[in-house]
């Protein structure tokens, strides 16, 4: 087990939810495969998918929803399988 | 408002927007078109490009080549030895429009902002009840009954902004706030007491309520129409919107795809203007259709 | 020529100053928006300043050379890489055909500029090789490249390797992700009354992520503004908001105030429209706009026309051959 934390490489407003009213992409304790789309980050008038990067379990989040992100920026902490 | 003088504005460094007046009237749109035109024949010194729109020509300069002072200077001469707008008489071709008017397609657009934007009256709804009308049947005949005037191109490639020609059609609506993320390509609208057609998907800020088939723009130019410019109009000419069925805008649709639509527009006509204002003189304007 | 192995987030050809001479049919110029970057990018490998260049948008590409060439990276840093090792910003490097550059993510600044000896030399489409992607007009095939494109460039023989830009002559990113913009009062700025003028240069105006190439929106107090009598009473055919207008011209580099959003016109924006624009971003603030994030703070400087006209000059005389050293 170990813990990876899922960074952004883009600036813009993150998204934990595909939609205003939809259930958020994932939640804390779900587990995700490496593809598994964890959120999103607007930037450019477009939303560009945030993936897991690797299997494992959702730890935390580090930033709320709709929160501004910074390139390097740490977003999702997962703990791996 | 026609102004005495023009005003001449300032747009950064290296643009200067000359006014001149204050409301919308042909008069004003041959000003700003005939100074446009006189500097693209003179190739005066230092400007790159104009923007004639209804009442006001943008300037596009080279500060290396001439100040604004001076360009300033130069402008009012030329707009001093204008020709007046009573001896215009010009070519003007006239395109007719398939439209359906109050169709599912803008209707889509105008719910989608309202639930995710802005609350606010249906786009042909506000447009009717603000100007009096009897209801959006009296909009589609109001909007439908005259020819709109083609004054200028900009916002997007060959959008046209147009006023209507009779003055028992003319209707005032306020622009978006904020303005809508998209509308349709195609999608008739107004602003002000302009009409448009969006030529693609587009941000926009006009009250819509129609939407055409016929592409306005054509990078490809697959129909001979666009043969010397993408852009299907230019200044001067008219255009009639012509109701019709969501049956008859997917005939014309598929025709445009498959590339044997015609465009329907006739070239044999010319514009007086002073025959124009002679008409209007004679029309009660407080009357609708 | 060229290889486009993986394209970034939104990488296009541009040249500078664009597409001017369509402004009355509704073409945008298009080119760069930081245009000192780009020009300095040109000017390092041995280019015309304005000569066709890459733009890259807050991720970089890879690409890959067919020949022996020059090239340089400046503007935001997207950790550049030549077949794995780091090299510097603002420095031209000789490239051997079969070689790689690979940026990455944006770590300061938005846009990167990469430029390559003997300029790129796609066909140019009304005058300009800048790219309109949204319109899908200019640049190569219209739109921003694709992997797999090969991209014609001409002749590198007069490439400039191992030369560096003084660092007197780089644009200062801010460390704060805070900005001050100037801009030149006009065209309408007189529709704001003085109060009105006042909120919108002392407040923070925080840029957007709904923004790009052809706006820029701004959140802030937009909302408080206020307005001179003639935004209120005036004939019907403006449009009954205060910031309606009759459709006019509006200069690139407008702050177009959209109902009470402030956006910003920018490359790609629009030409004409029926809001007011208090006030316009000049040339010397411009480039400023293609470095700016979403999420950070713009404050804007009132300046004069002549002055904003002297720094233009300022500008241009640095985006030169004066501005180099060798490595």
């Amino acid at each position: 087990m170990a813990e990876h934390t899922v960074e952004a490489q883009l600036p813009g407003v993150f998204y934990r939810r595909p939609s205003p009213e939809a259930e958020p992409f994932v939640a804390e304790g779900d587990t995700v495969t490496a593809d598994d789309t964890v959120g999103l980050i607007e930037l450019m008038k477009s939303y560009h998918e945030i993936k897991a990067g690797v299997a494992g379990t959702v730890k935390s989040f580090l930033v709320d929803n709709e929160g501004d992100v910074d390139p390097g920026q740490g977003l999702v902490v997962i703990e791996s399988n | 408002m026609i102004y005495e003088e023009p005003r001449f504005l300032p747009g950064g460094d290296r643009y200067m927007l000359i006014e001149f007046g204050d409301e919308m009237n042909l008069e004003l749109n041959f000003r700003g078109q005939d100074l446009a035109n006189v500097v693209a024949e003179q190739k005066t010194k230092g400007v790159l490009e104009t923007a004639p729109c209804f009442a006001s020509t943008l300037i596009h300069y080279d500060p290396e080549l001439i100040s604004f002072a001076d360009l300033k200077k130069e402008m009012a001469s030329l707009i001093e030895g204008l020709r007046p707008a009573d001896d215009i008489e010009l070519p003007s071709r006239l395109f007719y429009f398939p439209t359906v008017y109050l169709d599912p397609w803008t209707k889509e657009c105008v719910e989608d902002y309202i639930a995710k934007i802005a609350k606010k009256t249906p786009d042909p709804e506000y447009v009717a009840e603000l100007n009096g009308l009897s209801g959006v049947d009296q909009l589609v005949r109001v909007h439908s009954g005259t020819e709109y005037w083609v004054a200028s191109l900009g916002f997007w490639p060959g959008l046209p902004f147009t006023m209507p020609l009779d003055p028992r059609c003319r209707l005032v609506a306020p622009k978006y706030n904020p303005p809508r993320t998209w509308t349709p390509k195609g999608s008739v609208g107004m602003g002000g007491m302009s009409t448009a057609i969006y030529p693609e998907h587009l941000p926009g800020g006009y009250q819509v309520f129609g939407r055409t088939p016929v592409p306005i723009w054509d990078t490809e130019k697959r129909f001979p129409v666009f043969e010397n410019s993408i852009c299907l109009f230019r200044p001067g000419d008219r255009i009639r919107f012509v109701p019709c069925s969501i049956e008859e805008f997917e005939h014309v649709e598929a025709q445009v795809a498959d590339g044997s639509y015609q465009y329907n527009l006739v070239e044999y006509q010319k514009f007086s203007v002073a025959q124009y204002k002679e008409w209007v003189a004679g029309i009660d304007e407080t009357q609708r259709f | 020529m060229f290889e486009v192995m993986n394209a970034g987030l939104e990488t296009a050809i541009q040249d500078y100053p664009g597409r001017v001479g369509y402004w009355n049919q509704g073409f945008p110029p298009s080119g760069p928006m930081d245009h000192w970057s780009f020009r300095l990018a040109n000017v390092l490998v041995g280019n015309e300043p304005g000569d066709a260049a890459l733009e890259c948008q807050f991720t970089g590409p890879e690409l890959r050379f067919h020949e022996d060439t020059v090239v340089a990276v400046t503007g935001g840093d997207m950790q550049p890489h030549i077949d794995g090792e780091p090299i510097e910003l603002w420095r031209s490097y000789a490239v051997k055909a079969g070689q790689t550059l690979k940026l990455s993510y944006a770590k300061t600044g938005a846009r990167g500029y990469i430029a390559v000896a003997g300029a790129i030399r796609t066909e140019p489409w009304l005058g300009s090789r800048a790219t309109f992607h949204k319109a899908g007009v200019g640049g190569f095939e219209g739109r921003a490249i694709q992997a797999g494109q090969q991209i014609p460039t001409g002749d590198a023989s007069g490439g400039t390797p191992d030369m560096v830009v003084i660092p007197e002559a780089r644009p200062e990113l801010p460390s704060d992700k805070r900005w001050e913009i100037e801009v030149v009062a006009g065209p309408n700025d007189d529709w704001l009354d003085e109060a009105g003028v006042r909120t919108f240069l002392e407040a923070d105006w925080k840029l957007s992520a709904k923004s790009d190439r052809t706006g820029y929106r701004l959140e802030g107090p937009g909302d408080r503004l206020t307005f001179a009598d003639k935004a209120i009473n005036k004939r019907p055919e403006h449009g009954s908001e205060p910031s309606n207008i009759i459709d006019q011209g509006y200069p690139n580099g407008a702050i177009n105030l959209a109902g009470l959003t402030p956006i910003i016109l920018v490359k790609d924006g629009p030409s004409m429209g029926g809001f007011i624009n208090p006030f316009t971003v000049p040339t010397s603030g411009f480039w400023k706009l293609g470095q700016v994030r979403p999420g950070e703070v713009i404050r804007f400087r009132a300046i004069s026309v002549d002055e904003a006209q002297r720094l233009a000059r300022e500008m241009t005389r640095i985006c030169s051959r004066e501005s180099l050293r060798p490595a």
